[in-house]
């Protein structure tokens, strides 16, 4: 085999940082390809049609999905494309504007009868978008030598999808933890979990044989609901997730509620403990009284569980058929039933489908019920508190791969029904000659309904737009907003795209701002700093750097049970699982939970060993217990109520948010998820005792920036900033122009900014160089003296030295990318049709292109296409305000859907953008500034002893407030650092690093000043450039890394004398791009107003506006009246004014009012000319249309 | 009204401390900091000198933009002895073109090298054989030794001591089948229009430091105290001397590096004997460095900018004389 000898290959340490940057989505796609379709397929029911008029079950036929899989992608064959290598890459895919996809192929089964024969067909199911870098990819375990060849960054990590042309990617949402059951007291908190339902249906045991069907506002479901509830969010192997709600009643009792199809059903609790097992009443009240804790609960417990049997009992269920086969009446007509259902079975498919749908067996349900049922009556008595739906310790999140799992899951499910309808036209349609076993009939029924459905095309609009079409909402609550683009602004943003998670579309509208707190729980997961300001503040949170999501294929599930079982009970616990709970376990036992099924009991004093042992063994060499296991024991409080439910709770589930902890005992580390963590002691590298002398701490921080973002923990020093400037830092990062990457000659982005000479900080973070961010530098180190020069460095502005500007300063390029697509076959092509007759030449090739490297003037040829049948030439001009040059031309044809082909032109230009007044800058610590002057070289102060300028002055008055002491550390820093010729370290939480030469920064580095002949604290004696005078006091000079900002002037700068004008109104229009004014609005008006400026609002608001003169009648006051007369021979009363007939519209016939005529007076004296704004003239025209007139009384003079 | 005193007059006078090519250390003596510092501000932003100003581009399939290139190639320091004779574009009115520029050319051909080639401002063909960029060796061009002419300039500016070992200024780098091929047209101007036309690196002055020890009070510190004193300062100030046990200032030159950092005045508070030393500036002395970036020699640029002070003294004291003359009249009448 070959071994590679790149830099970057697989195991390299820098790779594999980068890499965990987007592991999560990478291999939860990975996992969705290699098993979650296939356990989509294993677990998916089949669909059964029945011959109408026919009952035996002879005459049915029953269809099924086997084997789905996903190839690499190819090109697709039409018979055009010359390629030799069928593969497609994905920067032809940006290149083209198309979309990275694989066929998906899958076996369509069926049978007919019951035991015919079956029937196999391999058929393509669509072509599947593909995520880069996953397995599915051809630059999967590409080389960076391999990956440059192909057009792509060396260091490409993937992770997002390209549709369209467009790299997208699936955002990471939070979702409630699956199976724990969480505790709820308010109404509130049950919209966070159902809040996509729009109907509640009740079943009422009162009206047995009906629905009741009733809508309900979210906070009340009915008179006798209580705000107790107990939830959990079962899945099902194949990601299918199905929450059931438990909910206590005034009166004791208690309803089950499950979601279907967005619909909510409760049934009677006692309905369902019956459905799921045979059992005596005295059984399940000692059964659900032995498991509650606390005193008098038994009581509470028996009676309430003899009501909630009562009730059932007067239905007159007694047994489990009945209560099986009622629900089956209930459910028949909701479910779609086929006719040879019987209700038992309908029943079971309840029990099956939606109570507990991740357990196997009903005792298992039945014993899960109990749990549940035992929680919410600790809750009701106060023995337990609820639960915060908003904290991380009750969320995990939903991964890309499982977003898409689910979403085949239902798009097949559709597919098999459509299947099973068109199978049923047939049917119908021509029943005589319909034959079950005509396999050919069939296969070209299932190939022809399965191909119209075009399952690929439904994968990509939701990937391109991030909008769900869904029939049953996915169990999500939301429909939109799921996908985001990849932008490539800059590195740091591109990364922190993979790292972001979203707390859900719905709580952004929420005007509660309890889901937006930083709770404590998040600690190491979720990265305090790192969240935007405004909207999504708090709901828009990004991962640590050091988080990751468990994602398990469950391949070894059997194995890995059955391990942790050894190891449970050779610690003492009592495994009940697969039996019914023993009615005598007695409520002193904890239970103990594995993935949400009850598996045993142990003792309250076997606690600790227990813990101990499971912890050992996910640390052990090889792992006894997956090292993924999550061991939440939550103690019995003693003599006190309230708290966490008492269990021993493990998981091994995927989507879980984890962490790497280091324990203290063996040293070794290991991972933790979010809702051990709240009931583990961690110590902090300087958390000392953590506030409790008794506690005892049995984990350690394996970093002391672990709770940071990969962003975050790239600003220096940011351990002596005020936050909330950490904080902005983080946003700035994400919009500094830098480098987005190194294929700048293949990619059609439609917006790219280049900083032309980064550099790399002196000041550097170790996660600077662990994410290579230096491949990609944003910024330039500059000399920023601190000192209030001349006045333009007021309010955050800064003053640039003109000099270094002009030495390529922060020099910067703007990549614009149009493209221009011509369908094939419609007769345009791109070309000249007749060069001289457009005098283009010199301008645009033959081939309608501009050469690469002319200048485009705004306004000027940047394309022409000759129309074929009429041959025009239609000539595409640029657009904007700047002169443009052409950076690069690509010709491409693609194939559009069905065949159809277009040819695209991407035109890339290149805007110069190096900073003039009024450009944004800023430093790596939330100082953002705008340019203010470009000062000349020969005024700037400099420093005395050496000569030396600065590049930037900024104002003192930028730090008091805002307490950025990290800026005037790193300017230390820095420029002791450029001394040395070294790059510093300057990690956050240096000092609480077990490092034992740590010193303060101010005195290391002031130290280094000193030994180089520089002042200790950093300021240094200047002399005033315009005066020659040094400075009465010493200024703070450093250097300070400074980012600029994509935020220009250019860009924004809005200025209009003369405009265009609304054609209605004749007022000048708005907006920047079409040359519009800004608007003048009542507020300034007001302004004007009180400064008695009244000219002056004359001149805005009426000359610089719709300015109008037009004559009124002072006779009637009509401004609409007065006109031209129109002389048209024979109108009548026209002669009578004196217009003799042949006279044109324009000719006047009275000197003194022109001609004009009031139409209602008659007459052509005491006509007036006034001004008006054309506006009030629209007024008047509308007014006249309903019957109301404007008069206006005219004084003259005065 | 005519003045009423005459001002006090003053002989300035220029030491000259240091001259290499690169560098020049002066001292100005007797004359006051407005004077200094329009003497600094001359150097820097009106001394003229030569940059290229204007490049053409007929290929370009480097790596790099093309006006990013074209930046670049502005930033090379030219031989500027030229520019004495030439006239500013925007001045000269007359259509001789060799008054205003001096034309360059840059062609690599096709790179062949399967290594990264530099393109350096050696492989500028120079048509005028007085300008050329600073260090210029066209022999260590890409293409070679071909074509090397004999440059006067650079063999007047250049002592036989630098060899070729200073390396040409990297303009961007060429792979395989890359090309460039530029004119460029270099043109006279001033750094006040742009930081490439400037003649220098720097070009600041200090002043000159008083120093004066209260030996009275440096009596009274002990000879542990005297050593910290002197230690405090981060530049060498001030030697103990072991003979006398005395503080000394250290030799006169040494001083002038001093920084007016403060840090012995703050040792001395720290001692509890502020007073200790006095430290001020002299108000008539200037220790000028002037770095030159290589297109002019040191002292060149300082007498260039001397006569640009002249002529601007000249065309004052002109305006004045008109004045004068007027008020005369008015007077007269």
């Amino acid at each position: 085999m070959h071994v590679s000898q790149d830099d970057f290959i697989r195991g390299s340490p820098e790779r594999d940082a980068l890499r965990s940057i987007v592991s999560n989505h990478v291999a939860s796609f990975n996992y969705f390809v290699e098993h979650g379709l296939a356990e989509v397929i294993k677990r998916m029911a089949s669909v059964s049609v029945q011959a109408p008029g026919t009952s035996a079950q002879s005459s049915r036929i029953r269809l099924w999905f086997s084997g789905v899989s996903m190839k690499t992608p190819v090109r697709e064959r039409d018979g055009l494309s010359l390629a030799r290598d069928p593969r497609v890459f994905p920067r032809e895919c940006r290149e083209a504007g198309s979309t990275y996809k694989a066929p998906m192929t899958a076996n369509i089964c069926w049978s007919v009868g019951e035991a015919g024969e079956v029937y196999h067909h391999e058929l393509q199911l669509c072509q599947f978008p593909v995520m880069v870098s996953s397995t599915r990819c051809h630059l999967a375990s590409a080389s960076r030598a391999e990956l440059i060849n192909r057009g792509e960054e060396g260091r490409e990590i993937g992770g997002y999808f390209i549709l369209n042309g467009n790299e997208r990617m699936i955002r990471l949402l939070i979702q409630q933890r699956r199976h724990y059951i969480i505790r709820i007291h308010d109404s509130v908190c049950w919209i966070s979990l159902i809040n996509e339902i729009t109907f509640y249906f009740y079943f009422f045991f009162e009206c047995p044989c009906s629905l009741g069907l009733k809508r309900a506002a979210f906070t009340s479901r009915g008179y006798l609901y209580t705000p107790f509830a107990t939830a959990i969010r079962c899945v099902s192997p194949d990601e299918h997730s199905c929450t059931v709600r438990l909910h206590y009643l005034t009166g004791g009792s208690a309803r089950l509620a499950f979601i279907h199809r967005r619909q909510e059903y409760f049934l009677p609790l006692g309905l369902v403990f019956i459905a799921l097992c045979e059992v005596s009443d005295k059984e399940l009240q000692d059964v659900v009284c032995s498991g509650v804790p606390g005193p008098g609960a038994h009581v509470f417990a028996s009676e309430r569980v003899a009501m909630v049997l009562e009730e059932i009992h007067t239905l007159g269920i007694q047994t489990r058929s009945q209560a099986l086969s009622y629900l089956g009446i209930c459910f028949r007509e909701r479910l779609n039933a086929d006719s040879w259902e019987t209700n038992i079975d309908i029943g079971k498919r309840i029990i099956r489908d939606h109570v507990f749908i991740h357990l196997a067996t009903c005792s298992d349900k039945f014993n899960l019920l109990v749990l549940m049922l035992q929680k919410l009556y600790a809750l009701v008595t106060g023995q337990c508190s609820q639960d915060n739906p908003d904290s991380l310790m009750h969320h995990e999140v939903l991964l890309p791969g499982i977003l898409l799992q689910m979403f085949m899951r239902e798009q097949l499910s559709e597919a098999l029904i459509k299947v099973k309808d068109t199978i049923l036209r047939e049917f119908e349609g021509q029943p005589q000659t319909m034959d079950l076993n005509d396999r050919e009939r069939i296969l070209s029924l299932v190939v022809g309904s399965i191909g119209r459905i075009d399952l690929g095309r439904m994968a990509e609009y939701f990937l391109a737009t991030g909008n769900l079409v869904s029939k049953t909402g996915l169990g999500l609550s939301q429909t939109s907003g799921f996908t985001i683009v990849a932008d490539k602004l800059n590195y740091v943003r591109y990364l922190s795209h993979f790292r972001s998670i979203h707390r859900g579309a719905y709580y952004a509208e929420l005007r509660t701002t309890t889901v937006r707190k930083l709770l404590p729980d998040s600690w190491g997961f979720l990265c305090p700093v790192h969240t935007p300001d405004g909207s999504p503040c708090g709901l828009l949170n990004h991962l640590t750097a050091s988080c990751f999501v468990h994602i398990s294929d469950g391949q070894n599930r059997g194995l890995e049970m059955a391990a942790i079982f050894r190891i449970l009970s050779s610690v003492g616990v009592l495994i009940t699982t697969g039996r019914l709970r023993s009615t005598s376990a007695p409520h002193v036992l904890i239970p103990v939970t594995l993935d949400g099924v009850m598996v045993g009991f142990m003792r309250a004093a076997d606690s600790a060993k227990v813990v101990a042992t499971l912890r050992s063994a996910k640390v052990s060499e090889p792992p006894k217990v997956p090292p993924s296991l999550e061991v939440v024991y939550i103690p019995t409080l003693v003599n006190r109520s309230g708290g966490a439910f008492p269990g021993l709770y493990l998981f091994t589930s995927s989507s879980r948010l984890m962490r790497p902890v280091r324990q203290l005992a063996s040293g070794f580390i290991e991972n933790i998820s979010s809702l051990e963590q709240a009931f583990m002691s961690i110590k902090c590298p300087d958390g000392s005792s953590g506030g409790s002398e008794e506690l005892v701490f049995t984990h350690e921080e394996s970093n002391a920036k672990a709770m940071l973002s990969v962003i975050a923990s790239c600003t220096p020093w940011s351990d002596y900033n005020q936050s909330p400037r950490n904080m902005y830092q983080c946003q700035m990062a994400k919009q500094t122009m830098g480098l987005p990457l190194h294929a700048f000659c293949y990619r059609p982005d439609t917006k790219l900014y280049r900083l032309q000479s980064p550099q790399r900080p002196i000041a550097v973070t170790e996660s600077y160089d662990e994410y290579s961010i230096d491949e990609y530098p944003l910024g330039t180190n500059a000399v920023i003296a601190v000192l209030a020069y001349t006045g333009y460095d007021m309010e955050d502005a800064m003053i640039v030295s003109k000099g270094s500007m002009e030495r390529g300063f922060s020099h910067a390029t703007l990549y614009k990318t149009e493209t221009l697509s011509l369908v094939t076959g419609s007769g345009k092509v791109f070309g000249h049709f007749d060069l001289r007759s457009h005098s283009l030449e010199g301008t645009l090739n033959i081939d309608g292109s501009p050469s690469v490297g002319s200048i485009i003037e705004p306004g000027s040829a940047l394309a022409s296409v000759v129309d074929r049948i009429t041959g025009q030439t239609h000539v595409h001009k640029a657009k904007g305000t700047d002169q443009a040059i052409v950076d690069r031309v690509s010709v491409i044809q693609t194939s559009l859907s069905r065949g159809i082909r277009s040819t695209k032109m991407a035109l890339s230009l290149r805007y110069n953008r190096n900073p003039i007044i009024g450009d944004k800058f800023s430093s790596r610590h939330g100082q953002k500034g705008v340019l203010s002057f470009l000062w000349p070289e020969e005024s700037l102060p400099y420093v005395e002893r050496t000569g030396i300028r600065p590049d930037i002055i900024i104002n003192p008055h930028a730090f008091p407030s805002r307490m950025t002491i990290g800026m005037l550390v790193e300017s230390m820093a820095s420029k002791s650092g450029a001394l040395d010729g070294a790059c510093i370290n300057a990690s956050p939480f240096k000092a609480a690093q077990k490092e034992k030469t740590y010193s303060p920064p101010a005195a290391e580095y002031g130290e280094t000043l000193r030994k180089h002949g520089y002042d200790y604290c950093g300021s240094e004696t200047m002399v005033n450039g315009l005066t020659g005078e040094a400075f009465g006091v010493d200024i703070y000079i450093g250097l300070v890394y400074y980012q600029r900002l994509r935020h220009m002037v250019s860009d924004k700068f809005q200025v209009r004398s003369v405009g265009p004008n609304n054609s209605l109104t004749q007022q000048p229009t708005k907006g920047r791009k079409s040359g519009g004014g800004i608007r003048f609005g009542e507020m300034e008006r007001d302004a004007l107003l009180a400064h008695g400026a009244a000219y002056l609002i004359h001149d805005r608001l009426h000359a610089c506006s719709d300015r109008f003169v037009t004559h009124v009648c002072s006779n009637c006051g009509s401004i609409l009246a007065p006109s031209l007369k129109l002389s048209v021979a024979g109108m009548g009363s026209g002669s009578a004014l004196g217009c003799s007939a042949g006279k044109t519209l324009h000719t006047s016939c009275d000197g003194e009012s022109e001609g004009i005529t009031c139409r209602v007076c008659n007459r052509r004296t005491k006509i007036d000319k006034v001004e008006l704004p054309f506006v009030f003239k629209y007024l008047a025209s509308e007014l006249a249309a309903m019957n109301i007139r404007i008069g206006i009384g005219i004084q003259c003079g005065a | 009204m005519a003045p009423t005193t005459e001002p006090k007059q003053r002989s300035p006078s220029i030491v000259v401390q240091e001259l290499t090519h690169e560098k020049i250390r002066f001292a100005l003596l007797h004359t006051d900091t407005s004077v200094a510092n329009a003497l600094r501000r001359v150097i820097i932003a009106e001394v003229p000198t030569l940059a290229i100003d204007l490049v053409d581009v007929i290929e370009n399939t480097s790596c790099l933009c093309d006006e990013f290139i074209a930046h670049r190639l502005g930033l090379i320091p030219l031989l500027s002895e030229k520019a004495v004779e030439m006239e500013f574009p925007y001045d000269y009115a007359g259509d001789d073109e060799s008054v205003t520029d001096v034309h360059f050319e840059l062609n690599t051909g096709i790179c062949a090298s399967a290594e990264t080639v530099d393109v350096t401002s050696n492989d500028l063909v120079c048509y005028d054989p007085r300008v050329a960029p600073v260090n210029y060796h066209p022999g260590e061009s890409i293409k070679g030794k071909g074509g090397a002419m004999e440059f006067e300039a650079q063999a007047a500016a250049r002592g036989p001591d630098d060899g070729p070992d200073i390396p040409g200024v990297v303009i961007v780098k060429l792979r395989r089948g890359q090309q460039i091929n530029m004119r460029c047209v270099a043109r006279k101007g001033v750094g006040r229009d742009h930081a490439k036309w400037q003649p220098v690196a720097t070009a600041t002055y200090r002043f000159e430091p008083e120093i004066t020890i209260n030996e009275e009070l440096m009596a009274t510190l002990t000879e542990e105290e005297k050593m910290a004193f002197v230690e405090s300062s981060p530049t060498a100030l001030f030697r103990y001397d072991e003979a006398t046990r005395r503080v000394v200032v250290d030799a006169p030159d040494q001083a002038r590096s001093y920084g007016y950092d403060g840090e012995c005045l703050k040792k001395a508070e720290e001692l509890g004997k502020p007073g200790l030393v006095d430290i001020r500036a002299k108000e008539d002395a200037f220790h000028f460095t002037v770095e030159s970036t290589g297109a002019l020699r040191p002292e060149e640029i300082v007498v260039n900018a001397l006569k640009v002070l002249e002529r601007k003294m000249e065309v004052t004291r002109g305006e004045l004389d008109i004045l004068e003359r007027e008020q005369d009249e008015q007077v007269a009448m």
